[in-house]
């Protein structure tokens, strides 16, 4: 394997899991095996003492009865007896001098004390020094007393637990890196279906949804996301699809007209008459260029964009404002506009596009609604939302027509003889929708009643007395 | 002296439309087709206004408007671009330009905002004026009041400020556009023809029967108020 393969296998998921894995299996493994380890010295230190502390015991009992010479006798017993295969026992005077016993010297170090000590020592007839767990007693008379059990056993045994242990670590690595292999296969299987399914897609096949079991755990509910997030995509494709259907539609028909018209510009006969078939057709192209704009601006709106454009106005003024501005025009053609209870009301959003939603709103009004006579603004605030609303006095909406009247390049029967794009209310209620509002066109009875409905934000109400 | 005027233009079709107007006007174009010569010929600083479009080859319209406001040149600049929404306009805006155009434009805006920027300039050099004065119409900006020989006019606020805009680019075309921006501080189409309407009120309020018309219509463009000559 290269260098550079290394590098990259190393940054694999895959890999990573593995390794993490198998480090976790071993760190289990080695604090169970280092307790079993010293369990099982533990258990057989114990036996050792049992065995010493028994056998000074009978000494000492022998010496309590027949003093020094019993003691000897004792253990030359033990010896020729054969019981003391695994034992060492040494009796020596004042002096120094064996008395009885296995060995031939006292070991310099050795000094009476509690409990017993480690030690390596040849006994008689023994080439191999031995280890040995020894105690030793000084007698009032000054003769001194070893008793010894050989602990090679332990030794042996300690030995065994080491190979054990690494035997059992040597084992943990296949079997933890088999495990960890069957555990990454199937956390693979499961996100490479998603991956599947995210391939699919790709190619096109935007139908296409990841496997949910309902368990609602973290697979689940990434399927869960995934899945809302390609139903939103599917949606959206299918929205661009009809709008740019309708665009295509929409803008075949002006073209057309700007085509017949230039043809007609061409023909005239004077200065003046082809001058007014030109303004004709910059007319339609302005037309057409306000469509282009318009959709784009609510193509803007309804991706989200221009909420960083957001900032506190008042949309009090702004309809005020507005009010002022179309009153001129709403006087020629004959009709009251006026706004209800005028009030401050301080709003947070895109200024530029609630003033054109605003302006759509009271445009409509006196396109459609002014043989009312009456069109009428108003501001207001509830306990939950900012409300915007105007109304006209005209013929109204239809419930069942109210929805397709907000969608793009739709509109209604009496519509079509008067001039505009059809997009007028498919902007406004983009614009609701990115302030996080809603367009509601309810009846005034009659009339039209367009509501822009939005959220109050959540700070807390200033205390009124 | 002729002022000179630099386009800073990648497509030749709209290039050679706009420097052929600003010829046919009286100015010295000069024209510069990607980001780098047009930042170095801007940075020159000779030139009476620029025209930026927003999409260059080789560097971007606002990096280069950004260049020219660091190195301290305050030229006039006009952004031209095809990316007319609200949120693009302010940027453009925020980045320094004095004027923001949306391709496709017809010349006769473009030629508007030019000079009206630079009578902006010209004003802005000049002492603050009280009074605003064309042929027998005054306009006392202290006192709000507006006379035409000698007889008051009644204006409502929005009124005066309409007719204050136009004052002071008297003799000049002033677009629809641009006075939507001016008077009512809006960037957006509302549509109908609305401003016509309010023109063509604040003209009955100024131009009596009988009276020569100071205030006319100019066909394809906008409006421009100027003395009966």
């Amino acid at each position: 394997m290269n260098r550079l393969s290394w590098t990259r296998l190393k940054h694999s998921t895959t890999v990573r899991f593995v390794l993490l894995y198998l480090a976790l299996s071993v760190a289990g493994a080695v604090p169970v095996l280092f307790v079993t380890y010293h369990q099982a010295d533990r258990m057989s230190r114990d036996h050792f003492e049992a065995q010493i502390s028994n056998r000074k015991a009978n000494l000492l009992l022998t010496h309590r009865t027949g003093g020094i010479p019993a003691v000897a006798q004792g253990i030359r017993d033990r010896i020729a007896g054969g019981a003391a295969a695994q034992t060492a026992l040494l009796l020596i005077d004042p002096s120094g001098r064996r008395i009885a016993g296995n060995m031939k010297t006292w070991p310099a170090t050795l000094r009476e004390q509690a409990g017993w000590t480690e030690m390596r020592l040849y006994r008689d007839g023994h080439v191999q020094p031995e280890l040995f767990a020894l105690s030793a007693v000084h007698f009032r008379s000054g003769h001194r007393l070893l008793i010894g059990t050989v602990i090679d056993d332990r030794t042996r045994m300690r030995e065994a637990l080491l190979i054990a242990l690494v035997g059992a670590l040597i084992l943990a690595v296949p079997i933890g890196l088999a495990g960890s292999l069957v555990l990454v296969r199937f956390m693979n299987n499961r996100i490479g279906s998603i991956g599947d399914v995210a391939a699919r897609i790709a190619a096109g096949d935007l139908s296409r949804r990841v496997d949910t079991d309902g368990t609602n755990d973290p697979f689940d509910r990434l399927g869960d996301s995934l899945n809302a997030m390609l139903a939103r995509i599917e949606a959206l494709v299918e929205e661009l699809r009809l709008v740019t259907d309708a665009l295509a539609h929409d803008l075949r028909s002006p073209l057309t007209r700007i085509r017949a018209s230039v043809e007609k510009a061409t023909m005239q006969p004077t200065e003046e008459t082809q001058r007014q078939a030109i303004d004709a057709t910059s007319q339609e192209i302005d037309g057409m260029l306000r469509t282009i704009a318009g959709t784009l601006e609510i193509s803007r709106a309804e991706a989200g964009m221009g909420r960083e454009n957001f900032a506190a106005f008042d949309l009090g003024a702004l309809t005020r404002d507005l009010c002022e501005m179309y009153q001129p025009l709403a006087e020629e053609s004959g009709v009251s506009i006026a706004v209800e209870k005028p009030r401050e009301m301080t709003f947070f959003g895109n200024r530029e596009l609630i003033g054109q939603a605003v302006s759509n709103l009271i445009d409509n009004a006196l396109k459609y609604g002014s043989d009312g006579g009456n069109i009428r603004i108003g501001v207001e605030e509830t306990e939950t939302s900012i409300l915007f609303w105007v109304a006209d006095r005209g013929g109204g909406i239809p419930v069942d027509r109210r929805e397709e009247a907000q969608r793009k390049y739709r509109r209604l029967d009496g519509a079509r003889a008067t001039d505009g794009s059809g997009l007028g209310l498919a902007l406004v209620r983009a614009v609701a929708r990115l302030h996080g509002g809603e367009l509601i066109l309810e009846d005034n009875s009659p009339g039209l009643r367009a509501v822009l409905r939005f959220p109050r934000p959540a700070d807390p109400p200033e205390a009124t007395l | 002296m002729t002022k000179k005027i630099l386009v800073i233009e990648d497509d030749a079709t709209t290039a050679d439309y706009v420097a052929k107007g600003l010829v046919e006007s009286g100015y010295v174009v000069d024209r510069a087709a990607d980001g780098r010569e047009g930042l170095f010929h801007a940075l020159d600083g000779a030139y009476a206004a620029v025209i930026l479009d927003r999409m260059l080859p080789g560097m971007d319209g606002l990096a280069i408007l950004g260049a020219i406001r660091a190195a301290g040149v305050d030229t006039p600049v006009i952004i031209l671009s095809a990316l007319g929404s609200t949120d693009e306009r302010v940027k453009g805006l925020k980045a320094g330009s004095d004027d923001y155009l949306v391709k496709p434009f017809a010349f006769s805006e473009l030629l508007a905002r030019l000079e009206a920027l630079q009578r902006r300039g010209a004003a802005n050099a000049q002492a603050v004026v009280a009074s605003l004065v064309c042929g027998e119409l005054s306009m006392d900006l202290l006192s709000h009041r507006v006379e035409r020989a000698g007889t008051r006019i009644d204006l409502q606020p929005r009124e005066f400020r309409l007719l204050e805009v136009l004052l002071r680019n008297q003799g000049h075309v002033v677009t629809r556009t641009m006075l939507l921006e001016e008077v009512w501080d809006y960037h957006f189409d509302p549509g109908t023809n609305v401003i016509d309407v309010h023109i063509s009120r604040l003209r009955k309020k100024i131009d009596d029967a009988g009276q020569a018309p100071l205030l006319h219509t100019v066909r394809g463009a906008g409006y421009m108020l100027s003395e009966p000559n």
